[in-house]
């Protein structure tokens, strides 16, 4: 009998298991792998700066040009047309935020849920066009447009009351009075996911307004799970033993919606404590890397006598970090490697280590952040290996530790440990643990409503910016139970993404994002006017109000040297940083509105490079003909461009190709000033260098 | 690029390809809607502060910001047509995220 050669053997008869079965097999033996890593790293992205409302209004007609512009078939990514579905994520702080979420998460066709038949010319607009405004009556779902345009958008029902009405009636006296004690007893997994009116304070009429408003009318349930895709949404389900309805996902061809939300306190502490070390390193910061800038460009840089205080900036580059840059092999701008010395520097208040604020970015897929608190060598930290954060202690909560008798509550000196992770969406809120004076806990899921409300929450902003407010912070923000290290979670509080980075570039590049069109709404009506170098000139673009632009090439206002335009005074600076360090609440009336425009926490932001020449020169040099880019700074270049079209009557607009670092840190050069960038200044006549050479064309 | 361990960008990444625009009303866009008779039949500056009319003078005004009241029709589709005109306006920039060659 002949035998069978190996080839010639039967498949087995068994079919091969499907995906959605092996998962779950793998998730009950213990396998974390198992569960989908999200998507893939994005590519082109379309950032949104926050506002509140604001954004996703001017954002209508952005999808709506964008969507309108069709790509040759060699530029098409995923087989789509439309420039606008051929971003890969449109990330966004705050109000940009839920623009991105209204678009990406529409069921309906682009062009009719933005209307893409209406006219681009101003000249074809007609009276009637500029009136109508109407919902999509024959799939019963809210346009875009409409949306925002929903009578008494104040409340669920019964609604059409006036906006102070859900606050004062439901927010506080009720949903307080009924859902604390609700979720006191129920360890916050009471009556749903933090479902108003039954959950505590004004979280949980925040998250209900966010999904009733500009969730609901898309056709997107309540308190459902996000994933990236149905496909996905089938494998999780299966995985997880839930139903596929369980789950939400964008539109399919759409880009992922990307949300940055800041970490405002965690490990229960209190919110004072918390942000009170913050400010105090980021103040310091700030000091700290503008005398060793040395800057001298004061007063009177063009020599007319009169100094305009929106000209002056510091430009942090990385060839002043020389000394550290010996010690250290990253290439960091200095701002940022003062910041993350000062947090871990000996002295702060409560004898806080590596507190900071933390970014985290939110997809349908997972959420992350890419923090990891390690101390710089030059710290004066003993261990730089040591990524414990050392949280300050407070009275009350040191009576509750001992209380309570834990261990970690011994010596009144808390450590929790924090690393960079990233967690599957449904797996990112973990079951509340009761800690007696510890924050409530919130929502038992991650939904797309509370994403979105952690995101855009303007009330709980102000909390962290101000400690005075922080008071507040316990009730208005978010507080969800969550991993801070693989191995490690916390209750944690999470506030507006865009008191961190307003324009969500910053987390967006780390996604790895490589091209990027920033939309910058919400300007002000004062950014063209004159300033007292030009009075009687044309309008100029004022810098000083794209200052959260400015921050990501490591440029920022200058500590001024006498009261400004903008009231912001030495003194103020002095006295705001004496208020933090005591904790006392007089920040505010000292005026919210300088401290908001400058805020210290943008000293973490700078990622790009403006070192003089920085960038493609060959690229920018045919944007602006007369000017030499090798001898601009890229920032500068990019302003440049904007008063250029502005000049012109054109939509201010601006591009850079910022280089990867292809040239070593020149280790010689010197601790030389660095000029301030003037917005006067213009490259192709003189302009200082880093160097501090001086170069005429 | 600029390493950075607040949000974890690196200096070992790849260039980056950044359009900024602004949200600002273009004077160009403010004069031809100003020369649409059926829009401004009198022929006044309708974005101007003073003298204007609603829903255009001083805009873009200061919306609220904050997600409470609702907006008009009117403000909503001048947001549309401004942003629609100003994507199409700097296109020749914003196309590079595209990788497409400008003027093509």
């Amino acid at each position: 009998m002949p035998q069978k050669s190996a080839d010639q053997v039967a498949p087995p008869s068994m079919p091969r298991p499907k995906a959605a079965y092996v998962r779950k097999q793998c998730v009950a033996a213990g396998r974390q792998d198992a569960l989908p890593k999200g998507e893939a790293a994005p590519e082109v992205a379309l950032c949104v700066t926050g506002g509140g409302l604001v954004p996703p209004a001017e954002m209508l007609g952005v999808f709506r040009g964008f969507a309108r512009k069709s790509l040759p078939p060699p530029a098409r990514r995923r087989g789509n047309k439309s420039a606008l579905d051929n971003f890969d994520v449109i990330s966004g702080a705050s109000g940009g935020y839920i623009a991105a979420t209204m678009y990406c998460y529409s069921k309906l066709d682009p062009s009719v849920f933005l209307d893409t038949a209406r006219a681009t010319r101003p000249r074809d607009i007609t009276l009637a066009a500029m009136h109508h405004l109407d919902p999509d009556v024959e799939h019963g779902r809210g346009l875009y447009g409409w949306m925002l345009t929903f009578p008494a958008a104040c409340c669920p029902p019964p609604g059409g009351c006036p906006w102070y009405v859900p606050t004062l009636c439901w927010a506080i006296p009720i949903a307080a009075s009924i859902g604390t004690p609700f979720r006191l007893l129920g360890f916050g997994k009471c009556v749903g996911p933090a479902c108003w009116p039954w959950a505590a304070g004004d979280p949980s009429w925040w998250v209900e307004f966010m999904w009733y408003f500009f969730l609901r009318p898309l056709g997107v349930g309540r308190g459902k799970f996000t994933a990236a895709s149905q496909e996905q949404a089938a494998d999780l389900a299966a995985a997880e033993g839930a139903a596929e309805s369980d789950y939400v996902w964008p539109r399919p061809q759409a880009p992922m919606p990307l949300g940055i939300v800041t970490m405002a306190s965690l490990s229960n502490i209190h919110p004072t404590r918390f942000t009170g070390p913050l400010l105090v390193w980021a103040l310091k910061a700030w000091n700290a890397a503008v005398s060793l800038a040395a800057i001298s460009a004061t007063a009177d840089p063009d020599g007319t006598g009169v100094s305009d205080p929106d000209t002056e900036w510091i430009s942090f580059n990385t060839e002043l970090s020389l000394e550290s840059n010996r010690q250290d092999s990253r290439r960091m701008g200095l701002a940022v490697r003062t910041a993350l010395k000062e947090q871990w520097a000996p002295g702060q208040p409560g004898n806080a280590r590596g507190v900071s604020l933390v970014p985290w970015v939110f997809t349908p897929a997972n959420a992350s952040t890419a923090y990891t608190p390690s101390p710089p060598r030059d710290s004066g930290t003993p261990d730089c290996r040591d990524q414990r954060m050392r949280l300050p202690p407070l009275a009350g909560e040191s009576l509750c530790g001992c209380l309570c008798g834990c261990k970690r509550c011994e010596g009144c000196q808390r450590t929790t440990l924090f690393d960079a992770v990233t967690v599957p969406a449904q797996r990112f809120v973990l079951p509340p643990r009761a800690t007696p004076c510890g924050h409530l806990p919130g929502a038992s899921r991650l939904s797309p409503e509370i994403t979105i409300a952690m995101g855009g929450d303007a009330v709980g902003a102000p909390g962290v910016l101000f400690p005075a407010c922080c008071e507040f912070s316990r009730t208005i923000d978010i507080s969800l139970r969550v991993k801070t290290a693989p191995l490690h979670a916390e209750t944690c509080l999470f506030t507006d993404g865009g008191v961190l980075e307003n324009l969500a570039i910053a987390p967006t590049v780390a996604k790895g994002a490589r091209r990027i069109a920033s939309v910058m709404t919400n300007m002000p009506s004062d950014l063209f006017e004159p300033t007292c170098l030009t009075p009687q000139g044309p309008p100029r673009l004022r810098v000083l109000k794209i200052q959260g632009l400015a921050a990501l090439f490591g440029c920022l206002p200058r500590v001024p040297t006498k009261q400004t335009s903008q009231h912001r005074t030495p003194s103020l600076w002095a006295e705001l940083c004496k208020q933090c360090a005591r904790f006392l609440p007089r920040v505010c009336a000292l005026g919210c509105k300088d401290v908001l425009e400058a805020s210290p926490f943008f000293v973490i932001n700078q990622i790009f490079s403006n070192d003089v020449g920085d960038y493609d020169c060959a690229a920018a040099a045919a944007l602006l003909p007369g000017v030499d880019p090798r001898d601009c700074r890229p920032f500068d270049h990019l302003v440049m461009q904007f008063e250029h079209r502005m000049a012109q009557g054109r939509a201010i607009a601006g591009t850079l190709k910022v280089r990867t670092a292809t040239h070593p840190i020149p280790l010689a050069a010197t601790h030389s000033p660095i000029p301030a960038l003037r917005r006067g200044s213009r490259c192709s006549t003189t302009h200082s260098t880093a160097r501090g050479r001086r170069r005429t064309l | 690029m600029l390493d950075n361990p607040f949000y974890g960008t690196r200096s070992s990444q790849d260039t980056v390809d950044l359009t900024v625009v602004l949200m600002a009303a273009p004077t160009k866009w403010m004069r031809e809607m100003n020369a649409n008779e059926r829009l401004n039949p009198e022929g006044i500056d309708l974005f101007d502060p003073e003298q204007g009319v609603l829903p255009y003078r001083g805009f873009p005004y200061r919306l609220l910001p904050f997600p409470i009241a609702s907006m008009s029709k009117e403000t909503i589709n001048l947001c549309g047509y401004m942003g629609d005109w100003i994507v199409d306006d700097a296109w020749d920039l914003l196309q590079s995220a595209f990788e497409i060659e400008r003027g093509s």
